[in-house]
């Protein structure tokens, strides 16, 4: 589902030919001539009076253009990404004590909702309108207002599962309208979300501010996950930002807590030979290897690789600790428990083990542990 | 009584109380081959011990008793006060086990992602 979303400004509904329509007894307020056409003075008022007319009659489509909107479908078109757009046109109906009420595009909206399908129709391109009001509830010049009511209503109208790509206008309206919704449609859309900008000469160009703001989001998040010891959904933030040997750190840490040693290695074996790496990051990768390499070794039970096997077990509490450490950080209290009475299992195993020279690792060996070292203390 | 009858009365057996009652028997039959690293673990094992039931009655053993620092701090109080004080229990356990003091991994990663992220 292709989407385009857009606040219904007081310029976006424009007349080309004013005597034309004059002819015909409709008399408009016209405010000023742009390279496009005239826009109306009062949208509300002078908006009625065309749309009453315009309803009726299908033919004062051609001494109508609604150039912003009409631009942004252009464009989208011609990205060819469907054969359909759903567009959603928001305006503004506000309540009688309100000044800017001339302003309300309540009836553009009209206009926009027959004149676009019926342009688009002749180009063989499907656009299907919906109109949507800003409710009265929200004031459209209060930003936070605006910020919160598309927060809520985009997600009501468009859900993230449905859609594949999101259009949103940056011309036209009120600030506060068409800021908070590029904020929020960017909030929830995410890589879907392309504002879209028209010049005055008729350039559509999209936003990059998208790039900017995910980025911002994407590092933040990041941060505050890594500074946590939340490994593997930082990964996927470090993925998306473009760092994948920080993204390959992250995923072996996120498996190594979990002393799945296999994947811990196959993190760091991913890793791109020719990726070029500052000299920490080089050192770095070649500790971590040689760690794995040490951990991910079996514990030998031989008589002559006893010292091997205790500096294992060391490394394994060592491993245990740091586990303990970051459960703590992180109040996770029942990862916190299980870690610690595995640690002390461990460290009696060790002591025991260093001491006697007898593997003590399962419950069998516990018992022929304990049964040879009876014979020998006796 | 021998280690193995020891073991054998043990209500549960896990590595971890079989393990615990070897160290107990052979500093009560044998201190004269007890070195300070058995002591230092016996004692940290001692500590921990009131953590076991409640591991037990969690969904890491078979029950589904809910865990917070709250139930681990009232279980550890009175042998070292305070849950952030195991920290240091473990540390000075490596400590007496020697275990080679390794610059810690997951920090290393850390300092090298925020420094990329800055």
């Amino acid at each position: 589902m292709v989407v385009f979303m857009a606040m219904v400004g007081a310029s976006d509904v424009q007349v080309k030919f004013p005597d034309r329509l004059q002819q015909l007894g409709i008399n408009l307020n016209y405010e000023r001539e742009t390279p496009t056409g005239w826009t109306l003075r009062s949208p509300r008022e002078d908006g009625r009076i065309l749309w009453e007319r315009f309803r009726r009659n299908n033919a004062l489509g051609q001494w109508i253009d609604l150039p912003i909107l009409r631009l942004c479908i252009d464009y989208i078109r011609q990205l060819n990404l469907s054969n359909q757009l759903f567009v959603y046109l928001f305006y503004t109906d506000q309540p009688e004590h309100i000044t800017y009420r001339v302003k309300d595009t309540l009836y553009f909206a009209r206009i926009s909702e027959k004149w676009l399908p019926e342009y688009f129709n002749n180009l063989g391109y499907e656009v299907k309108v919906e109109r949507v009001a800003i409710s009265r509830r929200y004031s459209p010049v209060d930003s936070f207002h605006m910020l919160e009511f598309f927060g809520r209503r985009l997600e009501e109208l468009v859900p993230t599962t449905e859609v594949t790509w999101v259009f949103t206008s940056q011309t036209g309206g009120i600030p506060t309208v068409y800021e908070a919704l590029f904020l929020q449609a960017i909030r929830i859309y995410r890589e879907k979300c392309t504002p879209l900008y028209v010049l005055p000469d008729g350039t559509v160009f999209p936003v990059n501010f998208r790039e900017f703001l995910l980025e911002t989001f994407y590092r933040e998040h990041a941060k505050g996950l890594i500074e946590r010891h939340y490994y593997a959904p930082a990964a996927d933030f470090l993925e998306k930002l473009n760092l994948p040997f920080h993204a390959a750190l992250c995923r072996h840490a996120a498996f190594r807590l979990l002393f799945d040693l296999k994947r811990a290695k196959e993190a760091l074996e991913s890793l791109q030979v020719n990726m070029s790496l500052s000299f920490e990051e080089e050192k770095l990768l070649a500790d971590l290897r040689q760690q794995m390499d040490e951990l991910a070794r079996e514990l030998p039970e031989d008589a002559d690789k006893w010292d091997e096997r205790i500096s294992r077990l060391g490394a394994w509490i060592q491993e245990l600790y740091w586990g303990i450490e970051i459960a703590f950080t992180q109040g996770s209290w029942l990862e916190f428990l299980g870690r610690i009475i595995r640690f002390t299992e461990t460290i009696l195993q060790l002591v025991l083990e260093k001491q006697f020279k007898i593997p003590a690792a399962n419950i069998g060996q516990i018992f022929v542990f304990a049964q040879i070292i009876q014979k020998i203390m006796i | 009584m021998s280690i193995v009858d020891a073991l054998r009365k043990l209500p549960t057996k896990t590595n971890l109380n079989m393990l615990h009652k070897i160290a107990e028997e052979i500093m009560r039959q044998r201190l004269d081959i007890v070195n300070d690293e058995m002591r230092a673990v016996a004692e940290f094992a001692q500590t921990i011990e009131p953590l076991i039931p409640l591991r037990n009655h969690s969904i890491l053993g078979h029950g589904f008793r809910g865990i917070g620092e709250e139930e681990i701090a009232r279980q550890i109080w009175r042998r070292v006060g305070a849950t952030q004080n195991l920290l240091e229990a473990c540390l000075n356990v490596l400590e007496s086990l020697r275990v080679p003091k390794v610059e810690n991994p997951y920090e290393m990663i850390r300092q090298v992602v925020l420094k990329a992220l800055q």
